[in-house]
């Protein structure tokens, strides 16, 4: 019977991260949190439950796994759907079965095109060309300053394909083509890279790798896979409010994104180091447009206001999840 | 002013621990609709659990079946009552022994004359050996069974149409009392 206990306590992981993160979600839109740093702070609840919430539920309260707190208290028992079966065997082995397969593919999704690109050498700089080294003299300071950061070191691809993000753990660096300086005017280069410097400041890119970490401890955990891009997108948005702040013209930035997206889209993209940025970058490419214009819509519909009372609510997020999931075994 | 602002940010928590009420209300309504649908597909075949003889019996919507002669040495109440079947379906009650040490007993019983035992309530049994015998003056039958690997001594039969099922680890004459206490007969 210790693989059937096993099988429990993965079945409720998976039941209780997918009821985590739908109920994030619909507290999200209840609530109608717009700002991104709030929209992240309520998924990492979602995203931390399996992690911390879930093991300390398990280890302190051994008796919810039980025969009479399932029978007796429990609000949803994962075990009683193995009394439908389905071609001789219980439902309850076909769904775990089954989210277990999806999750798995999520993550392979994402984790193919870093591993692809893992045997690839990373783009090596060149000396720009007077003209874009003026440019990226005059604008790269003057970003790094609005955020507050020292200003990071420059790769400089001298191709005519668009090319700008950061990468780098422990010392992100600046990667920016030919192509993109050629595409963009003085006010739309200023707020493409303080949205890059944004992720600087963040620190995403190790961030980035943090959460690939644990999407890899948690690949059977398809909620969990879910949330991790939603948060993805959540950093991408926080950096566009970051970005669009700092260099003060959120139509610049909007024009901006555009122009790079139409220039990329159905282009082979440069390989990224980034988990993330490479899972978004190729194989979605319809989801990529959909992305590229909730953005657009965003930066033109002005900077999100904070609701109050941030804190409380994702501890009452918290907490109301923790007493929910209590009784769901 | 001052009572302005408390009044706006009252109502903003109001409005916060509103929607989070309704948010998690819903959520667990849908948890409590999921939890419930195995049951309304597969019917309620059970077994559940009940903490006494009064909630089997407020389950099942019928009196159960108690022996008139209950030794001394088994404790009372039941250590685990299990009812399947749903209304008017079956019982099972086991008896452990007062020291940890002692034989326990099962009663199975259908509430209903005429009812098969609900197939959930009788664990996976092989019969080793089984001859005729009778209890009461009603036909029965005698088995030595593996119940879950352990040797049990089980005697099946019927009181009023009810099909009845009595197993002991223990002593065989006090198997055979406590069954015919359940006909109204003396132990003795």
């Amino acid at each position: 019977m210790e693989s059937a206990s096993w099988a429990d306590i993965l079945a409720q992981a998976i039941f209780h991260t997918l009821v985590a993160s739908l109920f994030v979600e619909a507290l999200v839109r209840s609530w109608g949190v717009r700002e991104p740093r709030q929209r992240m702070a309520l998924r990492l609840t979602a995203l931390g439950y399996p992690l911390v919430l879930f093991p300390a539920l398990v280890a302190l309260f051994p008796a919810r796994g039980e025969e009479g707190f399932r029978e007796e208290l429990a609000l949803f028992d994962a075990r009683s759907w193995e009394t439908v079966r389905l071609l001789g065997v219980g439902l309850f082995w076909w769904w775990l079965t089954a989210f277990a397969a999806v999750g798995a593919a999520l993550f392979l999704m994402d984790l193919w095109p870093v591993l692809r690109g893992r045997g690839r050498r990373a783009p090596a700089g060149e000396l720009p060309d007077p003209a874009s080294a003026a440019v990226l003299a005059a604008e790269l300071p003057r970003a790094a300053a609005a955020l507050g950061i020292p200003e990071p070191p420059l790769v400089f691809l001298g191709r005519d394909l668009p090319v700008l993000f950061c990468t780098g753990v422990r010392r992100p660096a600046l990667v920016v083509s030919r192509g993109t300086l050629s595409r963009l005017d003085r006010d739309e280069l200023a707020a493409a890279l303080a949205h890059e410097l944004a992720h600087v400041a963040g620190r995403d890119p190790l961030k980035s790798w943090i959460v690939m970490g644990l999407r890899a401890v948690m690949f059977w955990n398809p909620a969990f896979q879910v949330v991790s891009r939603a948060l993805a997108r959540d950093a991408e948005w926080l950096a566009d409010e970051r970005g669009a702040a700092a260099c003060g013209d959120r139509l610049a930035l909007a024009s901006g994104l555009l122009a790079l997206h139409r220039a990329t889209a159905g282009a082979s993209i440069v390989p990224r180091s980034l988990p993330f940025a490479a899972a978004l970058a190729e194989p979605l490419a319809r989801v990529r447009s959909h992305d590229i214009e909730v953005r657009c819509r965003r930066l033109l519909d002005g900077a999100p206001a904070r609701l109050p009372y941030g804190g409380a609510r994702v501890a009452l997020a918290g907490g109301a999840l923790a007493a929910l999931l209590f009784f769901v075994v | 002013m001052g009572a302005e602002r408390a009044n706006g940010a009252g109502v903003e928590i109001a409005r916060m621990l509103a929607t989070l009420a309704y948010v998690l209300a819903g959520t667990a309504a849908g948890i409590a609709g999921l939890g419930a649908l195995p049951r309304v597909l597969a019917g309620d075949k059970g077994p559940h659990r009940a903490a006494s003889i009064q909630e089997a019996e407020r389950r099942l919507g019928a009196r159960i079946l108690l022996p008139g002669y209950y030794p001394e040495r088994l404790a009372w109440p039941p250590a685990e009552i299990h009812v399947a079947g749903g209304r008017h379906g079956s019982v099972r009650l086991a008896f452990a022994a007062r020291d940890d040490g002692g034989a326990g007993l099962e009663l199975i019983a259908a509430v209903e004359a005429g009812e098969e035992i609900a197939p959930a309530l009788l664990a996976d049994r092989t019969v080793l050996a089984a001859r005729p015998t009778v209890v009461g003056g009603h036909p029965a039958t005698l088995a030595s069974v593996l119940v879950e690997g352990a040797p049990w001594q089980e005697l099946s039969w019927t009181v009023n149409g009810r099909p009845v099922v009595l197993r002991t680890q223990g002593d065989l004459d006090e198997l055979v009392r406590i069954a015919r206490s359940l006909h109204g007969v003396s132990g003795r």
